[in-house]
């Protein structure tokens, strides 16, 4: 067989996966604080790719929400699951049954003191992440940062779990979270689009390639019956 | 088949989800004491196809894994329970909340909470809802009222013709802790849930309850101008995913023309 077959396939395996990449990226334009991914790749046609997480930040647009958070700089609010501690950007709180501040999934957000519970009416988070019952500290946001972002594992749900070695997440001294907003998905469509365009035509491309090879072969074949 | 085509799809669905709470939105723009709902959307799963941290064939190790995303999913529409703009209506029955307090009214036997304060009498002289429901506690106005006077802090005093004041009752307000987990019966109607707490009663002006205003009425916390721009920005990620499903077809036809 020629070789150049086993890169060809090679090549259009990383443009598909390229291309899902980008779809699900379209796919989270609307997702609360989703950070968009990207295959990147050593050389064009090799097989060693990875996919990395673009923390750049998104819009942090204003919601009104009393529940409603946001980080405007880096950094992750720390959620404890019943798999264990996990990490998110996405604010988007609410409280349980007891009052507990709770994730969309129902797992606590953590504060320095543990869980942060919400019993009274009039809610508000102060710019250091100290948030007020009825004017009563009731506990502060526990903001951390990741030294080397590309140990966080996407887990779907906004989640991200840390696999890095221990003590690569620690508290950030002076948090900054913004109260009554929403930080929106860092995905630009105009650069998505030219993206998908790209991989697509490389994907083209690649098979135009195999068809050649497919062509060259099929001729050395005939020609070599007519000797 | 291509994971890209099931993400754009899922998208599809996440968008078409949010032009129907921006449709039901801008419907309600009139609705007195109607409160706007938002979508929230997070990531579906992904699939891990290499573990960050093992190693190539030549022995250097990955610092990231290849993670692939599987789409968007919608995780729940929630109400958005900020004040709406006062309309000055003159009429005694109709009563605004200027707080986060709530109404109690008995639906059918049942104990629902509103904030549209469009109260009527029904034909015994009950103070209730547009739909019969009596407000909470109840309170029967006599049959020679000329006037009904309600104050600030709920306390309803009919006058009859020669001027002299009964008080009725006072007006009982409730709040919870987290009115977003509240479920929409329709009608203006919200029943508590697990997610919203149990209902705490409260009278109003205290424990920031809020106040009552008579006269006005409280309207949509609908923005027009801001449904406009969600409408566009929901229907513009509807149409760039319908195109990754079209790249995806496209793919899929260049793979399949392989073999001729």
């Amino acid at each position: 067989m020629v070789s150049g077959v086993f890169n060809l396939i090679d090549g259009s395996l990383i443009q598909e996966l390229r291309f899902s990449t980008i779809s699900n990226n379209l796919a989270n334009l609307g997702t609360t604080a989703f950070k968009r991914d990207v295959i990147a790749f050593d050389q064009m046609l090799s097989m060693r790719y990875l996919s990395q997480t673009d923390f750049s930040p998104g819009p942090v647009t204003y919601t009104g929400n009393d529940l409603d958070m946001a980080l405007p700089s880096k950094g992750f609010f720390k959620i404890r699951t019943p798999q264990g501690i996990r990490y998110t950007r996405d604010g988007t709180f609410s409280l349980d049954r007891e009052g507990t501040l709770v994730t969309r999934q129902g797992d606590s957000v953590l504060g320095e003191n543990g869980p942060i519970r919400i019993s009274g009416r009039n809610v508000t988070v102060g710019k250091d992440g100290t948030v007020r019952v009825d004017r009563k500290p009731a506990g502060r946001i526990l903001v951390v940062t990741v030294d080397q972002s590309e140990f966080l594992k996407k887990e779907g749900g906004s989640y991200y779990r840390y696999q890095g070695p221990e003590g690569g997440v620690r508290p950030v001294s002076n948090p900054v979270v913004k109260h009554r907003y929403l930080e929106r998905s860092n995905v630009n469509p105009t650069a998505e689009m030219i993206r998908m365009v790209d991989a697509f035509r490389a994907f083209e491309s690649a098979q135009k390639a195999l068809q050649t090879i497919d062509e060259m072969t099929r001729k050395m074949i005939d020609d070599s019956n007519m000797g | 088949m291509l994971r890209g085509l099931w993400s754009a799809a899922s998208g599809m669905a996440a968008q078409r989800l949010s032009i129907d709470v921006i449709a039901n939105n801008l419907a309600n723009v009139n609705t007195v004491g109607f409160k706007k709902s938002r979508p929230d959307f997070q990531d579906l799963m992904y699939q891990t196809l290499s573990e960050a941290g093992s190693r190539t064939s030549d022995g250097n190790q990955i610092p990231t894994g290849i993670q692939i995303g599987m789409g968007a999913m919608p995780v729940g529409v929630q109400k958005m329970f900020m004040q709406g703009d006062f309309k000055e209506t003159k009429n005694e029955l109709d009563v605004a909340i200027e707080g986060r307090g709530f109404f109690k009214v008995v639906s059918n036997g049942e104990d629902r909470y509103t904030r549209a304060g469009n109260f009527k009498l029904d034909t015994d002289g009950y103070i209730c809802t547009p739909n019969g429901d009596k407000l909470q506690p109840e309170m029967n106005v006599p049959s020679n009222t000329v006037s009904v006077s309600i104050d600030k802090t709920g306390t309803v005093t009919a006058f009859d013709p020669d001027g002299t004041g009964t008080a009725l009752g006072q007006i009982e307000m409730y709040s919870f802790p987290n009115p977003a987990g509240l479920f929409s019966m329709g009608h203006n109607l919200y029943r508590p849930t697990d997610g919203s707490g149990d209902a705490i009663s409260g009278t109003p002006g205290s424990d920031g309850m809020g106040t009552i205003a008579q006269g006005f009425l409280e309207m949509s916390n609908v923005d027009v101008v801001q449904e406009m721009v969600s409408m566009i920005m929901a229907q513009r990620a509807y149409e760039i995913n319908s195109k990754a499903i079209q790249t995806a077809d496209s793919m899929l036809q260049i793979a399949n023309s392989l073999k001729r």
